[in-house]
């Protein structure tokens, strides 16, 4: 499923954003066979969880971010995150998503610039790096994109510069269809949180132009499909079954819609996704969480 | 001193040291260090302060509090505290007033420390003034190392500093200044405090070291109330 947001990454970044991913995921891998020393634990640790923890810190991140502030967030997710709940997949925090919002923390500056998608994407530090401007604050500041056809249509596409594997929405829904055919838990969760995000975005537009625009443009913004698709739905950070997984995805939606427009900053999803993860056990029944805790 | 109080007084500086860390095991105290242990420098202050109040008041209530009610008791610790935080302040303003204003209301709010009260409460009025004493010690060290570290790990990883002199090497995550980052190293701390006991000090039970609940009153312990 990550595979299309890559591809989107390489397309609109260039082969930076390739270098990225690749230094993220090998830093993982590395990270996580250290945890599995540490806690003298069987196997190497070199799993596909530790992997797709480094690839979705890599896709949440701009194409310009430099290498440290990539593996700051990928050494907090791993100390953090994953190495003090055993290392596994069952961790009751998305560690990608901990990583991201510790670098937003410490470096927010770094981590809301992104590059400019008509000069070649570099790093910021570098003197010939072009800042373009994201949806996401376009949203913070009350501006609109035109109403056409065409800027939605860009809109969709992805366009508009971000987060590099979050900003072709079009691609991230294609991936939602796929999940719905192979996932259809995961993607009850995904189907609330779309609808709560919709609905709120069409009630209370921030943009004045508009709920129609509102909807497109809160919807492409930051890492709101994204992490409604990747995060959200991680296994042991949600609920299991049907019913509660839409409840689930939809206070998922209202909460993140909530963290846009009250939160600090430009894009808060990640902060939102945690406080959805400490809040899942409460959506489970009391026959699952006895399950889960055996 | 027989061999019988040497290994008392032995005891009760394992434990208050280590297996039953006033921080780290009975997790008390914890507002100076999460909300204003960001350097070694406002660490040493905490430190300074904490270890004051609790073996003045530790050892007034060996002294005098035997026999008091345990309401009125908590009452005096905190008039106590008080008392003694006013001439600190005093002190600590005169010394360094930039780094007693970034403490800001944390110096003042250690009247109320939870960690002085229940010392008192489980250990001091319970013991002779020499082993209150040395309990008050003990603990007040396990209470400022866990202070002093945390205080160097923020600093140093948070700010790119120490003791106000830059590391450059280090790249700082600031971050680590705010709450969440107090939680983080106090976590990893007690996973290292943990550790270290299971390996020095096998014998003590899981439960007993984590006893953090205040026994009922007795008749006793209340003094004849």
């Amino acid at each position: 499923m990550l595979a299309a947001p890559v591809v989107m990454a390489w397309y609109y970044y260039g082969q930076r954003s390739l270098k990225l991913i690749a230094v993220s995921v090998l830093f993982s891998l590395a990270l996580s066979f250290i945890c599995n020393r540490l806690l003298r634990r069987e196997g190497s640790g070199l799993t596909a969880s530790a992997a797709v923890t480094g690839l979705l810190i890599a896709l949440m991140l701009p194409a310009s971010c430099s290498y440290s502030l990539l593996l700051t967030a990928v050494l907090f997710a791993f100390a953090v995150a994953r190495l003090p709940f055993g290392n596994g997949e069952k961790t009751p925090f998305v560690p990608a998503a901990a990583g991201i919002a510790f670098v937003t923390v410490c470096r927010e500056a770094s981590v809301f610039t992104y590059p400019s998608l008509v000069y070649p994407v570099v790093a910021k530090s570098d003197d010939a790096f072009v800042a373009g401007t994201s949806l996401a604050s376009m949203l913070r500041d009350g501006n609109s994109i035109f109403g056409g056809f065409s800027s939605i249509i860009k809109a969709f596409i992805g366009e508009y510069t971000g987060a590099m594997g979050a900003t072709c929405a079009l691609a991230l829904l294609a991936v939602g269809v796929y999940m719905l055919v192979r996932y259809p838990k995961k993607f009850l969760i995904f189907f609330g949180y779309l609808s709560a995000v919709i609905l709120l975005a069409a009630l209370y537009p921030r943009i004045l132009t508009g709920s129609s625009i509102s909807v497109v443009m809160e919807l492409c913004s930051g890492l709101v499909l994204f992490g409604g698709l990747f995060l959200l739905t991680e296994p042991y950070c949600s609920p299991s079954g049907k019913l509660s997984s839409l409840f689930f995805g939809v206070t998922g939606g209202v909460v993140v819609m909530l963290f846009s427009r009250f939160g600090v900053f430009e894009d808060s999803t990640c902060f939102a996704i945690l406080v959805m993860n400490a809040l899942s056990p409460l959506y489970e029944s009391k026959r699952a969480r006895e399950a889960t805790s055996e | 001193m027989n061999i019988d109080t040497n290994t008392k007084i032995r005891k009760i500086i394992r434990e208050s040291l280590i297996v039953k860390n006033p921080v780290l095991v009975e997790v008390v105290g914890l507002f100076p260090i999460i909300a204003a242990a960001v350097s070694l420098k406002s660490a040493i202050f905490i430190s300074a302060a904490t270890t004051v109040i609790v073996i003045v008041t530790g050892l007034i209530s060996s002294l005098l509090l035997k026999k008091v009610p345990r309401f009125l008791r908590v009452l005096i610790y905190t008039l106590t505290n008080s008392g003694l935080l006013f001439a600190l302040l005093r002190l600590f303003t005169d010394i360094a007033p930039n780094e007693t204003t970034k403490l800001g209301i944390v110096l003042p709010l250690l009247a109320v420390n939870s960690f002085v009260a229940l010392h008192c409460e489980r250990h001091s009025v319970k013991q002779s003034v020499s082993e209150a004493f040395i309990s008050c010690v003990s603990s007040s060290a396990g209470y400022c190392a866990v202070v002093l570290i945390v205080g160097i790990f923020r600093e140093i990883f948070g700010s790119g500093t120490l003791f106000d002199y830059p590391i450059s090497f280090i790249p700082s995550a600031n971050g680590l200044l705010l709450p969440f980052g107090g939680f983080i190293a106090l976590g990893f701390l007690a996973a290292v405090c943990k550790l270290i006991r299971i390996k020095l000090y096998p014998h003590y039970e899981e439960e007993k070291v984590s006893d953090v609940v205040l026994t009922q009153p007795t008749e006793e312990s209340e003094g004849g109330k």
